[in-house]
């Protein structure tokens, strides 16, 4: 301390070092709500990509690249409204909610599986736990509409327990995955609906 | 154009097509080759020592896998009517309607006369898929007897020719003079007379196969064939001394585009004979890989082989199917004290087939590779958590700043 006292530019320089730290604090604390922010921007624009025709030939061709517009994803138990993307990457995520490209499309005939963040990116699926038997999942797409029925409670599985997106051959399901518990990956929880009514043909 | 074994034709033309396809283990477009050829008759005259030899009816087929097709038609070789049908590209074809010509024959002087031969060839590959069919005939030949007299040294009684013939059958042993008189009559007409069939060579592709066929038609040789007179029943026969019926024989390979497995199947020409009624012989059937010999140690000796027909696998995995004919040796020279070489020589119905290939090899699109956890959806905890030590630290090292200014 002595050594600050009778030096003013070592004193100038603990000044800008807390000033750094504290910027680099506001950074860090405020890196979720500008993740929020970016989904914001991120879902808007594929509001818009939803709707256009070219997805609506695109999707009916199934040549989707990972990012573009999949489906809207509405549970009103929890108040999601999110346009869910193809692809489950890291990056396609930061749109909040991503299909496994491995299970079919939404509304057809298997086991849908979609990933949505449980924080960060909007955390569309920060409630999903809240969710159980009966209560509604509709899915939204270029080309139709479904509605998805919670078959059980909510259960968490380890990470890599990639069975719960399997397909399931004739029996047309869904399935939410995310992160488990909040603010961890160590775990997953999984959501099981069922589809009500007929299937769309793959 | 020359008949080369279908078999060597494939081997070489897949070797080439395998080396120009590419190394394996990467995608590489399918390779194959189908071909047929078939030939209704040769006929080989033996005069005074010297073979002359004629070809009738041939035809040959061929398709591959860059999308050619090439057919060859032909009623007689040495005529120059020989029609060649070849296209290469999708979308194409080319085709020669039916023409004949008349027949060729270098040896005029001994009394053989033939009706025109025709030819017929046509070749398409529409949407990738090549046909090439080849069709050659000749409609009739005969060989006049008067002619051959000289030849055969029939120059002394005809009951001394004939007492032999019916002695080597057992069943008259007595010439009687209606039946002379039935034979003297057809010595100054016709010997032989043959009607013969078409040959037809055909290779088609379709989604699944490549077939390669190719059939010959038989024939029908009638030896001295117009006798008039009366049997000893004393009925009237107008029926050749012995009409002999070739039957037709057919070649035929499959090749499987999906498998790559080829089928070869082959029927061969079946022989039956059918004597004058006066000589009451029973009919007689010459089946697959039997000899009958007719009217042995006269001049009218006949000897009738019937081939049996063959499937061969090349070492590439290719087949190939050949029916092969009937061979009729027909009148021996009295001259020839060997009296094995026959005047006339008849091959019917030889037919071959062959097919083979590699399908193509689509190296499989790599399956994505799935990752080993589920998606992470949870962010990353450590970002909050370096915050709050990160604002921590700052108030530390800016209250010890501020601490040491006011001391």
């Amino acid at each position: 301390m002595s050594y600050l006292r009778h030096h003013r530019w070592a004193r100038r320089g603990v000044s800008a070092l807390s000033v750094g730290l504290l910027v680099a604090a506001v950074g860090l604390l405020g890196y979720p709500f500008y993740t929020n922010l970016y989904q914001s921007r991120v879902q808007s624009n594929l509001r818009h990509q939803l709707a256009s025709p070219e997805l609506r030939q695109a999707y009916q061709h199934r040549s989707l690249r990972v990012g573009d517009s999949l489906t809207r994803i509405k549970i009103p138990k929890i108040g999601v409204d999110v346009v869910v993307v193809e692809g489950t990457s890291a990056s396609a995520l930061k749109a909040g909610a991503g299909h496994y490209p491995e299970t079919p499309l939404p509304c057809e005939s298997g086991n849908v599986a979609i990933a949505g963040h449980r924080t960060t990116y909007g955390k569309p699926f920060a409630n999903i736990d809240r969710l159980g038997p009966g209560d509604l999942i509709v899915l939204e797409t270029p080309v139709g509409a479904c509605t998805y029925e919670v078959s059980r409670d909510p259960f968490v599985v380890p990470a890599d327990e990639r069975s719960v997106v399997a397909s399931t051959p004739g029996h047309a399901s869904l399935t939410l995955t995310s992160c488990h518990p909040k603010g961890s990956a160590s775990h997953r929880i999984v959501v099981s609906a069922d589809m009500k009514g007929t299937a769309v043909s793959a | 154009m020359r008949f080369r074994r279908v078999g060597a034709a494939i081997g070489t033309c897949l070797c080439a097509g395998m080396l120009l396809a590419g190394t394996a283990g990467a995608d590489t477009p399918e390779v194959y080759v189908g071909s047929a050829a078939g030939k209704a008759l040769d006929l080989t005259m033996t005069l005074n020592g010297a073979a002359n030899s004629l070809t009738f009816g041939v035809s040959d087929a061929k398709v591959d896998s860059t999308l050619s097709a090439t057919a060859h038609a032909a009623g007689e070789l040495l005529s120059g009517t020989l029609q060649t049908a070849q296209v290469k590209g999708d979308n194409s074809s080319q085709a020669n309607p039916q023409t004949c010509g008349p027949v060729a024959v270098p040896a005029a002087d001994v009394g053989l006369s033939l009706n025109t031969a025709c030819a017929a060839s046509s070749v398409t590959v529409a949407n990738g898929l090549p046909v090439a069919t080849g069709q050659g005939s000749v409609a009739a030949l005969s060989v006049n007897m008067a002619s051959l007299v000289k030849t055969l040294q029939l120059t002394q009684p005809l009951n001394q020719v004939l007492t032999p013939i019916f002695q080597g059958i057992g069943q008259v042993p007595t010439v009687g003079q209606p039946l002379v008189d039935v034979l003297n009559s057809v010595l100054n007409t016709e010997t032989v007379n043959a009607s013969l069939g078409n040959s037809g060579s055909n290779v088609t592709v379709n989604g699944k196969t490549v077939t390669s066929t190719a059939t010959a038609a038989g024939g029908v040789i009638k030896l001295l064939p117009s006798p008039v007179g009366t049997n000893p029943n004393g009925l009237v026969s107008t029926d050749p001394l012995a009409t002999i019926t070739v039957s037709s024989s057919q070649a035929q390979s499959v090749y499987d585009r999906v498998t790559g497995k080829s089928n070869a199947t082959f029927n061969a020409a079946l022989v039956t004979v059918h004597f004058n009624p006066t000589l009451k012989v029973p009919d007689i059937s010459v089946t697959p890989g039997q000899t009958q010999s007719l009217f042995a140690g006269t001049p009218l000796q006949t000897d009738i082989t019937v081939a049996n027909g063959a499937t061969t696998t090349n070492p590439d995995g290719s087949m190939g199917a050949t029916a092969d004919g009937v061979r009729v040796d027909l009148l021996r020279d009295a001259a020839d004290a060997t009296n094995k070489s026959a005047l006339l020589s008849l091959k019917f119905a030889h037919a071959e087939a062959g097919v083979g290939g590699t399908p193509a090899v689509i190296k499989p699109l790599p399956q994505p590779q799935l990752p080993r956890d589920l998606p992470r959806t949870g962010g990353t905890p450590w970002i909050p958590m370096a915050g709050a030590g990160a604002l921590v630290l700052a108030l530390i090292v800016r209250r010890s700043a501020l601490w040491a200014k006011d001391r």
